[in-house]
């Protein structure tokens, strides 16, 4: 537990094993456990505005690992096109830094969240408004996302300094990511849950398309 | 590693088009084993457009899976061999110096590029359309993903042609590939290299304004093998009717996404 903690502080502060340029050994272990245990956390506060009500405490752990599963499925679906596009742009050999550091700000987005998370309960101890606590959760993710800002530039930074073709290639991982993140979070609704709604992993009509919906609500308020 | 595998990532990686490698000439850029690469490819996405089709029709059309995972392969090399006579007779007209053969074997390792990066997009394809039904989305979505997987082949393609205009400085050619690279009728022992320093800058631009032909032909042929996601609510069908064009077409899905 304390190796734990201890990894945790390494890895915010950029030390020991998380300095840049360490053996990258066993890194990518502790980061995915990062994902895994953090997300949880957070995914399990964020549900607690209706799963503590009796009846509904599944809820907390359907969402708890919902956030993890967003994270690393929307990363095994962007990865093939990040290697080979990153190969093509010929920095393949500096692929397993590229993929540490993307994975590194994900890992301190969950650690983020997770610090965030008793902020998250106190808006739900003051409100019970539902739209406002997805509002809220919304503004959480930003902040926790700057945050990952912090340790993405951390280990990129050298990578763009070797070639600045590296940052296209981070350009390109974050549009790859957020087009097929939102799209991942719109399937895998309900994060929050509705306290007026039926307790469900999935949604009955979560099989539907962020961007389409996006773009009927475009369309019918362009419509004159 | 299978040898084809590291043919691919050597490709990729760029090894093969090294001034190093160029300096020798274009031979090791072999058509047959890229263009079974490219073949492999094409099948893996194709595959993965169809299933649009599986998923979403009553009964499901599995003939789009053979349908879309020939016609991917064969926009590309079809493309290719509609543009590519053109590209003969201006580089000739403007002296260019690449021979056919080599602006040939050139043009299959970018559309090898092109097809890798475009195999690389089939598990966001596969889930899009695990989660969508919208035909119009998935038409867009591929239009895109076939537009920067074109893009990235072009910037290789690009780059290739600045690797050969390396190796020419480099004066390292060697006489087998002078022979295979020196159009006929040049002077017996004169410098063979790629292209000529009087026809590098003609060889160039002409190789861009072939790419705009290119991209021109490879967009009406998608429009003339179409269908290859399939809409949901039309039979199965192996090539549409003639007639419209792909561009009009992108604009309608726009508006269709869009629900006007």
């Amino acid at each position: 537990m304390t190796g734990f903690a201890t990894a945790i502080d390494e890895f915010l502060r950029g030390q020991g094993r998380f300095a840049v340029g360490a053996e990258p050994f066993g890194r990518t272990r502790r980061l995915l456990a990062f994902i895994v245990v953090f997300g949880f956390a957070y995914g399990a506060v964020m549900a607690s505005f209706s799963g503590l009500a009796p009846g509904r405490c599944h809820q907390m752990f359907y969402v708890g690992a919902k956030v993890p599963l967003l994270l690393l499925v929307t990363s095994l679906l962007c990865l093939p096109s990040f290697f080979i596009v990153n190969t093509v742009a010929g920095l393949r050999e500096d692929f397993g830094e590229a993929l540490h550091a993307v994975l590194a700000g994900q890992a301190c987005l969950t650690i983020a969240l997770a610090a965030l998370a008793p902020v998250t309960a106190l808006c739900y101890v003051s409100t019970p408004n539902y739209s406002l606590a997805v509002l809220f959760n919304a503004g959480m993710f930003t902040v926790a996302a700057v945050a990952a800002q912090v340790v993405m530039r951390r280990y990129y930074g050298p990578l763009i300094r070797r070639s600045p073709r590296h940052g296209a290639m981070l350009f390109f991982w974050f549009f790859l990511y957020a087009f097929v993140g939102i799209e991942m979070g719109w399937v895998l609704r309900p994060f929050i849950g509705d306290p007026n709604a039926p307790v469900a992993f999935f949604r009955p009509d979560a099989w539907g398309n962020a961007y389409v919906v996006v773009a009927k609500l475009v369309g019918r308020a362009l419509q004159p | 590693m299978p040898t084809w595998l590291r043919e691919l990532d050597d490709l990729l990686r760029g090894r093969k088009g090294r001034p190093e490698a160029l300096a020798e000439g274009t031979g090791h850029l072999r058509i047959g084993p890229h263009v079974g690469m490219a073949v492999l490819l094409g099948i893996i996405y194709g595959l993965c457009m169809a299933l649009y089709s599986v998923l979403n029709r009553t009964p499901p059309a599995y003939e789009q899976f053979l349908s879309s995972a020939l016609k991917v392969p064969a926009l590309f090399f079809l493309t290719l061999l509609v543009s590519f006579p053109s590209l003969y007779v201006f580089s000739a007209l403007t002296d260019a110096q690449l021979s056919p053969l080599a602006a040939l074997r050139v043009i299959v390792s970018a559309v090898v590029v092109s097809l890798a990066v475009l195999a690389s997009f089939a598990p966001i394809t596969a889930f899009f359309t695990l989660t969508t039904s919208s035909y119009p989305f998935m038409k867009l979505l591929n239009v895109f993903f076939f537009g920067t997987a074109a893009c990235v082949g072009l910037g290789f393609l690009l780059n290739m042609l600045r690797q050969l205009d390396r190796a020419r400085t480099l004066g390292a050619t060697s006489q087998a590939a002078r022979a295979e690279e020196v159009t006929a009728g040049r002077r017996a022992g004169a410098d063979p290299p790629p292209f000529t320093t009087a026809g590098k800058d003609a060889g160039r631009k002409l190789f861009q304004a072939w790419l705009v032909v290119y991209a021109l032909v490879a967009a009406q042929m998608a429009w003339v093998l179409r269908p290859f996601i399939g809409a949901s609510k039309l039979p199965f069908e192996w090539f549409g009717q003639r007639g419209g064009n792909g561009f009009t077409d992108v604009l309608h899905a726009i508006g269709e996404l869009m629900g006007t």
